[in-house]
């Protein structure tokens, strides 16, 4: 059931209206129920890898408190099952084909596996850390796991910020209607308006990147990048509204990662919940762990000074965006995503003494808008040049891609083709037009604040105006898009 | 002083927002139901079927149906190849009322929730399925588009969920609709591919084409050459499914007492080599097991591309030939292909004899027939089969004649045209008339080696006084298209002052036909005018059958069928016995709604000034359309 679905949006709008009719013990079963309901219409029996993570995380955290002197091994062993369940269902067939066995294994991948499993897994952690009590009630657990709107591209959500509000007993907060549906719209607005025009265009040079030349290519990534920002950001603003229908508020997965600064700083703001995941379940107990202490000390002697003590924190930041980088996929392209991200960070963390010296001999100051300009772009470039690596067919295409730029970049080939790269004029200025939109907004909320509070303190037509011209939109050049066959979102199986 | 803007509570939000988008979905409704572009609303507010069945031919039918079931009592179903078995040559067959039903990418599950919805709702005496090779390869595939819907009286489905797909749909497409009719046109355009009335695909500018010489198809349909082979097989899912739905139609067809029959229609040969041999076999073989079919699919039509309408649909005429089969082997008149116009003898058409009724005894003999004949037909080297049976004719034209004394420069002369004749007799050529044209397409008449046809435009004197004589001199047959209006007019242009050119009557016309050696047809009735004599000033001058720059293509159509009437009324009237069916295009310009009109208004033949020899091809109408003719007046060397 994808998100852009009638039967999504019929499926929210009728466990909304009973949320709010039923006395407030039945809300949280209700939540659960349009989750099992939600995740059987898409993924029909693969429901049960979903009870079945449930429920090994459930039961070993019980086990946790229970037996508190085994808990490394409990935890341990839990980890070990789920993620080895992972592994088999995602990555054994890229690795028996990387050992070189032909198996022809392919399982049904679960939708959202990656991110219901890592949430279970984070509060497993968190209960062997003590954060909290573990749930007696495995009902409970399950909503935790199978909250409907989340299921499929995240956020990844923290047992204790989601947990209390999923159970809470509410009442209807008209506030929560109107916060939800603006989000949902704003969603939808860069999904079906921006994502799924720019998607055609992605497809058609992706599809055959062969036949055009660099900057064809490049074109055909730009577009990829606007398109991936779009859909899953705008996927993230559904989920959030949706949530929010039921007063639930879930963290925010990102912001404005256009305006980063630097790769660093990109990774804080895109896909929030992933980056704080990876950070408090794997960088701090590497860090903190007896093999990264012991390699600190021997890393301080070997290299003096600075380099020394950044040994253990560079190999760590490598070791995280490695795991990223396959997170996203089985695949060898995803794999070189992450040393690409994981060089580039770990380079810069080792190289910002060099950077400060050089900025202060060339007398750049730091809080110049151009400079910030400057390093915008910079971050923006870095990412562009990433996006090669994940969008093109296969790895070994990505490199020659971005050779291509270099070596054959057919500028004319650009101007002549532009418009028949499957998306007409007409939905160039779409884009373009929804682009800024998007971008001014973004910047408003960046410098300003929230941009929704200013759109409530404006007068009754504004308002109503700020309804009616995002519906039509929606409608017009989202729903109605020629040929409208919504690609689905591209995050669903990660 | 400003007044508090007055803001919205988050109440009032909620409530305006829902009204804002109630309304909206109900104007996208509103407008989706009053525009039907689909044709499933069963309303006339905004009706044109042509236009619906081309953007959802399942559930338009359907509609026109529900309106107009009583007009038929026998129906036809399939994919769209099916398309070419014309309803009026089966109702000639079966002595019935037929319907197409043919749909866009249909399988046999389609036909068989058609097949059960008819038998179910309307009278049908016979009912026929087309199986293509296709059928071997989709089941089931029925698809989620909505021009690809099924209606819902078909699949048992309820109807809220089917409208309401409907109504929540693009209204680009109710607005194209709107848009579209203002650009509806008679010929055929791509948003109105079907005539409503027969269900077939509306194929009148197809087969108004002048087909000819197999290398001038090829050039104009590029699809032919170089046509992709792919590696196909038939899948067994695809092939139980269709079984099993062609013995459903079958059985209920047997329940009612409806006379059910299968047709495997043709395959062009490169389609058929993408397949293994022994599959395809495998499939009509299982076909037969199911029920007796007319074998159609691998025929000498199969290796010839001017046969096919593309790579997929046989033409029409090829259609014409098996409902002949069909309607024989029923026991009705089996009279093939009916060109009118001519002079009307009856004959059986032995094109049909090539396709046979099999039975799952005499299948696999049949196949290994087909296979023989695939060997002999498929050019070892590649190109492209060209199967068909042709001929080659020198047509010569010819104007004015002008004795050797009264000649003056660039006059064609008494001398030169019997030295012309002179030339035929000594290269033993032997002329032909325009029937004998006529005859062979029929499959009923050969032409004979070295065929020449001598024809005169306009209907000169000098043809009669000068030419005739020659003629009869070496026993040669000639055609002279004469210009109606003009014709006993010796020496003024119509009603007016300006001297003309000497044309002869119709007595002597009368005169030449009674020779048996001359053939007198159409040069238009007055559509050849004379600009400059012409100077009513509120008249149109039509020097040519091109339509005039305001002319709309009905208001043209009806001045041509005007012009043929008065044409036709006059031949009756001062030349009884003969028959008038070809027509030479004044100056010789032509276009499809020429062609086409020129058809339907009784001129199967019709002849250009387009240069080269004519090749005609047995059993190809449009192989008589706009003949090839060459200007004898002003060649080096008269024949080839």
């Amino acid at each position: 059931m994808a998100l852009t679905s009638p039967e999504f949006l019929l499926l929210t709008a009728a466990s909304v209206l009973l949320y709010y009719l039923l006395p407030g013990r039945f809300q949280w079963p209700l939540l659960l129920a349009a989750g099992l309901l939600f995740y059987c219409a898409g993924g029909g029996l693969t429901v049960l890898y979903v009870i079945a993570v449930a429920l090994t995380v459930w039961a070993s955290a019980l086990l946790i408190e229970a037996r508190r002197e085994r808990r490394r091994l409990i935890s341990t062993l839990c980890c070990v099952l789920n993620f080895g369940l992972l592994f088999v269902l995602k990555y054994l067939g890229f690795t028996l084909e990387m050992l070189g066995v032909r198996s022809g294994l392919s399982f049904v991948l679960p939708l959202g596996i990656s991110f219901f499993m890592f949430q279970a897994v984070g509060y497993l952690i968190d209960v062997y850390r003590e954060k909290y009590a573990p749930e007696r009630n495995f009902a409970k657990f399950l909503l935790f796991v199978s909250f409907f709107p989340q299921m499929t591209q995240g956020p990844i959500s923290r047992y204790g910020q989601l947990a209390p509000q999923l159970f809470a007993e509410r009442r209807l907060d008209f506030e929560d209607l109107r916060l939800g549906i603006q989000l949902m719209m704003w969603g939808y607005f860069k999904k079906l308006v921006i994502a799924d025009r720019a998607a055609v265009l992605v497809k058609t040079v992706m599809n055959d990147p062969w036949s055009y030349g660099g900057f064809v290519q490049a074109w055909g990534v730009l577009f990829y990048c606007i398109q991936l920002y779009c859909d899953f950001s705008g996927g993230i603003d559904i989920v959030r509204g949706v949530a929010r229908l039921y007063g639930i508020d879930m963290a925010e997965n990102f912001r404005r990662p256009l305006l980063a600064t630097s790769l660093t700083d990109f990774w804080r703001r895109w896909h929030i919940s992933l980056g704080a995941w990876m950070r408090d379940y794997v960088f701090y107990p590497l860090t903190l762990s007896k093999a990264f202490i012991k390699l600190g000390k021997k890393s301080r002697k070997a290299f003096k000074g600075r380099l020394g003590k950044m040994v253990p924190t560079s190999l760590a930041t490598f070791i995280i965006y490695f795991i990223i980088g396959i997170w996203h996929g089985a695949s060898w392209k995803y794999v070189a995503f992450g040393f690409w991200n994981g060089i580039i960070i770990t380079a810069s963390l080792l190289l910002a003494p060099s950077y400060e010296r050089w900025k202060t001999r060339l007398r750049i100051n730091g809080e110049s808008l151009w400079w910030r300009a400057f390093c915008v772009l910079r971050t923006n470039v870095i990412v562009f040049l990433g996006r090669y690596i994940t969008r093109a067919p296969r790895l070994l295409t990505a490199f020659w891609m971005m050779s291509r730029l270099i070596a054959d970049p057919r500028p004319s080939e650009l101007r002549a083709k532009l418009f028949g790269l499957g998306i007409t004029k007409y939905d160039y200025l779409v884009i373009v037009l929804s682009l800024i939109v998007m971008l001014l907004v973004e910047f408003y909320e960046e410098k300003k604040g929230s941009f929704r509070e200013l759109l409530a303190k404006q007068g009754a037509f504004v308002q109503w105006m700020a309804i009616v011209l995002p519906l039509l939109i929606i409608m017009i050049f989202g729903i109605f898009r020629a040929d409208y066959i919504s690609s689905d979102f591209i995050y669903k199986n990660y | 002083m400003r007044s508090e803007k007055r803001t919205m509570t988050a109440k009032k939000w909620f409530v305006t927002f829902l009204i804002t988008a109630a309304l909206l979905c109900g104007c996208v409704m509103l407008f989706n139901y009053a525009t039907d572009a689909f044709g499933v609303f069963e309303h006339d507010l905004f009706d044109w079927p042509s236009y619906e069945m081309t953007l959802n031919p399942r559930t338009a039918k359907l509609s026109w149906l529900l309106k107009h079931k009583d007009d038929y009592d026998s129906y036809i179903l399939g994919c769209s190849s099916t398309s070419s078995f014309e309803t009026s040559s089966l109702n000639e067959a079966y002595g019935a009322r037929f319907y197409n039903m043919i749909v866009y990418g249909a399988d046999m599950q389609d036909v068989e929730q058609q097949a059960k919805w008819l038998l179910e709702n309307c009278e049908v005496k016979n009912l026929l399925v087309n199986v293509y090779l296709d059928n071997a390869t989709i089941y089931g595939a029925a698809g989620r588009n909505l021009t690809r819907l099924m209606p819902w009286q078909m699949t048992g489905e309820g109807a809220f969920g089917f409208r309401l797909k409907y109504l929540l749909c693009n209204p680009r497409y109710g607005w194209d609709k709107i848009a579209k009719s203002a650009e509806d046109t008679y010929l055929t355009q791509s948003f109105d591919v079907f005539n409503e009335a027969t269900g077939c695909y509306n194929k009148i500018v197809r087969d108004a084409e002048p087909i000819g010489d197999l290398q001038e198809y090829l050039e104009k349909y590029p699809g032919f050459v170089n046509y992709p082979s792919r590696q196909m097989h038939t899948g067994a899912g695809a092939l139980e499914g269709t079984y099993k739905s062609l013995a459903a139609v079958r059985d209920m067809c047997a329940e009612r007492g409806v006379h059910f029959e299968v047709i495997a229609g043709p395959v062009y040969y490169k389609y058929m080599e993408n397949f293994p041999r022994e599959e395809v076999e495998a499939f009509y073989t299982g076909l037969a097991e199911v029920s007796p079919y007319l074998d159609c699919v691998l025929t000498p039509f199969s290796f010839d591309p001017r046969f096919f309408y593309d790579e997929t649909h046989f033409r029409i005429s090829v259609g014409d030939l098996i409902a002949a089969k069909l309607g024989e082997m029923n026991g009705y008149k089996g009279t093939g292909p009916v060109f009118t116009g001519h002079d009307g003898l009856s004959f059986s058409v032995s094109g049909s004899d090539v396709f046979e009724y099999v039975t799952s005894q005499t299948v696999s003999e049949r196949w290994e027939r087909s296979w023989n004949l695939a060997d002999a037909l498929t050019p070892a080297d590649g190109s492209v089969a060209a199967a068909a049976q042709t001929a080659d004719v020198e047509v010569l034209m010819y104007h004015h004649i002008v004795a050797d004394e009264e000649a003056g420069e660039g006059d064609f002369t008494l001398s030169q045209f019997e030295a012309d004749m002179a030339e035929l007799a000594a290269s033993r050529c032997n002329t032909i008339l325009p029937q004998d044209l006529i005859y062979y397409v029929e499959g009923r008449w050969d032409i004979p080696e070295r065929a020449v046809m001598i024809t005169f435009d306009d209907g000169y004197l000098s043809n009669y006084e000068l030419a005739f004589p020659v003629l009869k001199k070496y026993g040669f047959k000639a055609t002279i298209f004469v210009i109606g209006c003009s014709v006993g007019h010796t020496e003024h242009y119509k009603d007016t002052a300006y001297p003309i050119t000497p044309h002869f009557s119709w007595e002597q016309a009368k005169e030449m036909t009674d020779s048996g050696l001359i053939s007198i047809q159409s040069h238009t009735w007055d559509m050849h005018q004379w600009p400059p004599y012409e100077d009513k000033p509120d008249e149109q001058v039509r020097e040519t059958l091109i339509p005039l720059a305001g002319d709309s293509e009905e208001g043209y159509r009806e001045v041509l069928f005007a012009d043929a009437a008065k044409m036709e009324e006059e031949f009756a009237q001062n030349l009884p016995g003969s028959a008038l069916f070809a027509l030479a295009y004044p100056e010789g310009q032509f276009s499809v709604l020429v062609t086409e009109t020129l058809q339907e208004a009784g001129y199967p033949l019709t002849f250009s000034t387009l240069p080269g020899k004519a090749t005609l091809v047995r059993y190809l109408p449009q192989s008589l359309i706009a003949v090839k003719r060459d200007n004898a007046q002003n060649r080096q060397a008269l024949l080839w």
